[in-house]
């Protein structure tokens, strides 16, 4: 474009006509006089000063596996995605699991122009026109569906994200979010394995058949050991029946349903609930703690919108979250407890916060006899009520107590399958069967050797301001973690 | 052709006769005299004396395929395609002498010439169309990449693949020069890492804007045309159109992403190329306005609607309008 005069000292304009270099106008005809490489590369500079722009950094991702895992996600982000920053949401389906999902338009958040973006939605195909039904099915299709690293990548899970947690949620006794979930954690490790993860794994109610219980307790075996180690960082244990009986009321006192009172227990695991959250709250960290102890499975025990004024004191709203556990728990072989706490920033004011921790300690102790670790998580929000949410995560039980009805099911349904249907009928075989079982018998083995031993109790700051306890024979190896 | 007199009257130089042969036969018809123009060779015949010299037969340089004496029997056979595009043939009988002698040869000159000047044409109409179908190439690709970069900022994958998709579909056309470093963005788009794909982005743009600065890409395949000043577009214009599609396409993610000041600048400057090809597309010179007088608002409308217009010309001009 630029003439090439003098020496490079002039630029024509469109009509031919010599100017200076750097002319705008053409001093001749007054044309516009444009130097083509200087445009061009003030573009260039614009844009790769837009990285920031495309680099959408997720701090947390939400994935929905199976017909309720994506109902209860979708939910959850119906609710508090306009909260959550730096986050984002899949959800997995088959054979028609998307007729139960609440509608997934983008919302507009209060006060804000731009679009709340709907969930992604992955298809696992080959399971579109029929049930999956079973774990071996379910793992068979999602092993061999390629797009799933795909979905995942786009939802931002990669290796340069250090700071990444997966938060899954599934139903594991379906067939879809049994089978596809524990590999589709297992992608997505591969994708990032620095990315921790919490799996919220719905296990079956009572009534509902052996086959579902199965499939529950294989899908459970993957989670727990996976490759020599476990796969999942911490599996919160919900019972469907008592997630069911399950009562709690928002801050105006109206009581939710149950797949609310799910998705408040993520906001307050995820800091969704709170203002300003993400400094107050890292399920990261809780991950991260339960895999340096070794411990995975966890029971959570929630108690949604308590009043101060009604109970009293946080102690007995701590009670009244122990009294619902979502699995059975036995308290003597509580290990690790991570009591997570919203408050509302008045009620803060009038408790002091070290008034508050020491309650939290000592109730601790005193319910956890065998307690070698413990993260309390104060988070205060701007409510106007005097509610408090609770949400505890005790771990240390075993799965035969914590899954004994999805054991239970798995040893019928096992007794009563012929060794040869279970490749024809079920997509596994008995080795499959076999490993299930031993898998979840490591994990409790393992407890029973961890579980032994005089432990100390340790209080730190972590890395978030955060003020934890943890008691050890040495110090927690999370605390030495950069 | 002949007036009252039987004289030659020319309307204009190209039917002036460059030869005449007179006592011409024609076969299967009369005698008459037989004209070389530098448009026809044209048959008269005079039914008698007295009477008016009649065109008999002309026929248009342009539509002889060939013209040979057949010595032997001292016959100019002529081919020709006619009106109706179908194949004709005839022998005119030349009387002996200088003037016969010389009409074959004037006559293969002027078919030489016009053969050349028809070629030249074609090559003209071919290097103005050759530039037309590059523009609207890189028109096309410049707003898919423009709409990649929209996507990034949007995080809607979906939209990527669908771009990315048809940026190789143009590829495999060959409507992209070779050289821009088109697959390693489509290699980069399933990582899925944002920053990676922007950056093989702005190697593709970089790549495309450099393929356009190169002077000599043009000339190699259309040698001379690239210097002639034909009217119409021309490939500096393509590089016009090239900055054009990417800065107005840019507008929309910059008005979530910039400032009011850096979009007000971008208008700017998309004012004063919009000006230029708006001379472009009128193919003719217009009065200069002052555009750097317009506010912001009247840009914006003036650029899009050379958006529009552009558009326009551009797909009607490749026949896809």
């Amino acid at each position: 474009m630029a003439s090439q005069d003098l020496g490079g000292q002039t630029v024509a304009c469109p009509r031919g006509h010599e100017n200076r270099c750097g002319a705008e106008w053409c001093a001749t005809c007054g044309m516009p006089v444009v130097d083509f490489d200087v445009e061009l590369e003030d573009v260039l500079e614009m844009l790769s000063g837009w990285e920031k722009h495309v680099s959408f950094t997720k701090e947390k991702v939400f994935i929905g596996v199976g017909d309720q895992g994506c109902r209860l996600v979708a939910c959850f982000h119906q609710a508090w995605a306009r909260q959550l920053k730096a986050s984002d949401f899949l959800l997995i389906e088959s054979s028609g699991d998307g007729h139960a999902l609440p509608s997934l338009e983008s919302v507009s958040p209060p006060g804000g122009d731009s679009r709340l973006r709907p969930p992604s939605r992955h298809h696992i195909p080959g399971s579109l026109n029929k049930q999956v039904g079973y774990f071996g099915l379910g793992e068979r299709l999602a092993t061999a569906d390629p797009g799933i690293n795909d979905s995942l990548l786009k939802t931002g899970i990669r290796d340069s994200s250090r700071k990444q947690v997966m938060l899954m949620v599934a139903a594991l006794g379906g067939g879809t979010g049994g089978g596809a979930s524990p590999h589709t954690l297992e992608r997505a490790r591969a994708l990032n394995p620095n990315c921790r993860s919490l799996v919220m794994a719905v296990m079956p109610a009572g009534d509902e058949p052996d086959s579902a219980h199965f499939n529950a307790f294989c899908s459970l075996s993957r989670f727990i050991k996976s490759d020599g180690g476990p796969l999942a960082d911490m599996i919160l244990l919900v019972d469907h029946e008592r997630l069911m009986r399950l009562r709690g009321v928002d801050n105006k006192g109206e009581e939710v349903s149950n797949d609310e009172l799910v998705s408040h227990m993520l906001a307050v695991l995820t800091g969704g609930i709170a203002d300003g959250g993400l400094k107050q709250s890292d399920p990261g960290y809780l991950a991260r703690m339960s895999r340096s102890m070794g411990i995975h499975a966890f029971v959570p025990c929630l108690a949604v919108g308590r009043s101060l004024e009604i109970f009293g004191n946080v102690t007995n709203i701590l009670e009244s979250a122990l009294a619902c556990p979502l699995a059975p728990i036995d308290c003597d072989s509580i290990a690790l407890s991570f009591v997570l706490v919203q408050a509302p920033a008045r009620i803060a004011q009038s408790i002091p916060e070290e008034k508050l921790r020491a309650e939290l300690n000592r109730w601790n102790k005193d319910k956890f006899a065998n307690l070698r670790g413990g993260v309390i998580q104060v988070m205060h929000s701007e409510r106007g009520s005097d509610r408090i949410d609770v949400c505890l995560l005790l771990g240390g039980t075993k799965l035969e107590v914590a899954a004994k009805r999805a054991k239970d099911g798995f040893d019928r349904f096992r007794s009563v399958v012929e060794s040869e249907s279970w490749e024809k009928e079920f997509a596994s075989s008995n080795g499959a069967v076999r490993e299930a079982d031993q898998a979840v018998r490591w994990y409790d083995g393992k407890l029973d050797d961890t579980g032994s031993g005089t432990e100390g109790v340790y209080l730190w700051t972590d890395q978030n301001g955060q003020d934890s306890e943890v008691r050890a024979e040495k110090e927690p190896p999370g605390r030495s973690e950069p | 052709m002949s007036d009252d007199n039987g004289s030659t009257t020319c309307v204009d130089d190209r039917q002036r006769p460059v030869a005449v042969v007179k006592n011409v036969r024609l076969e299967g018809g009369g005698k008459g005299q037989l004209l070389l123009t530098e448009r026809a060779l044209v048959f008269e015949a005079r039914r008698g004396f007295f009477s008016k010299p009649r065109t008999e037969l002309e026929i248009d340089l342009s539509a002889i395929s060939s013209a040979v004496m057949d010595e032997e029997s001292k016959a100019l056979v002529v081919e020709w395609l006619d009106e109706n595009q179908e194949y004709s043939a005839i022998r005119m009988y030349l009387p002996k002498g200088k003037a016969a002698e010389d009409l074959c040869p004037a006559l293969n000159e002027s078919l030489e010439r016009i053969r050349a000047g028809e070629e030249l044409a074609r090559r003209r109409a071919a290097y103005v169309d050759f530039l037309w179908g590059t523009a609207y190439d890189v028109w096309c690709v410049t707003g898919l990449l423009a709409g990649i970069i929209d996507g990034l900022t949007r995080e809607d994958w979906q939209a990527i693949d669908g771009l990315v998709q048809d940026i190789e579909s143009m590829a495999m056309d060959g409507s992209i020069v070779p050289g821009v470093p088109m697959q390693a963005l489509s290699d980069a788009v399933p990582s899925r890492d944002g920053p990676l794909v922007l950056r093989r982005l702005l190697d593709v743009l970089r790549g495309l804007g450099s393929t356009l600065n190169n002077e000599l890409l043009p000339a190699e395949e259309w040698g001379e045309l690239v210097l002639e000043d034909l009217p119409g577009l021309k490939w500096r214009d393509i590089r016009y159109i090239y900055l054009f599609e990417v800065r107005s396409r840019l507008l929309h993610p910059m008005r979530r992403l910039c400032s009011q000041e850096e979009v007000d600048g971008a208008v700017r400057r998309l004012g004063k190329i919009s000006q230029l090809l708006g001379e472009t597309l009128s193919e003719e010179q217009q009065d200069v306005v002052s555009w750097d007088k317009l506010d912001t608002a009247e840009l914006e409308s003036e650029v899009d609607n050379m958006a529009v217009n552009l558009e326009r010309a551009l797909e009607s001009r490749v026949g896809v309008a």
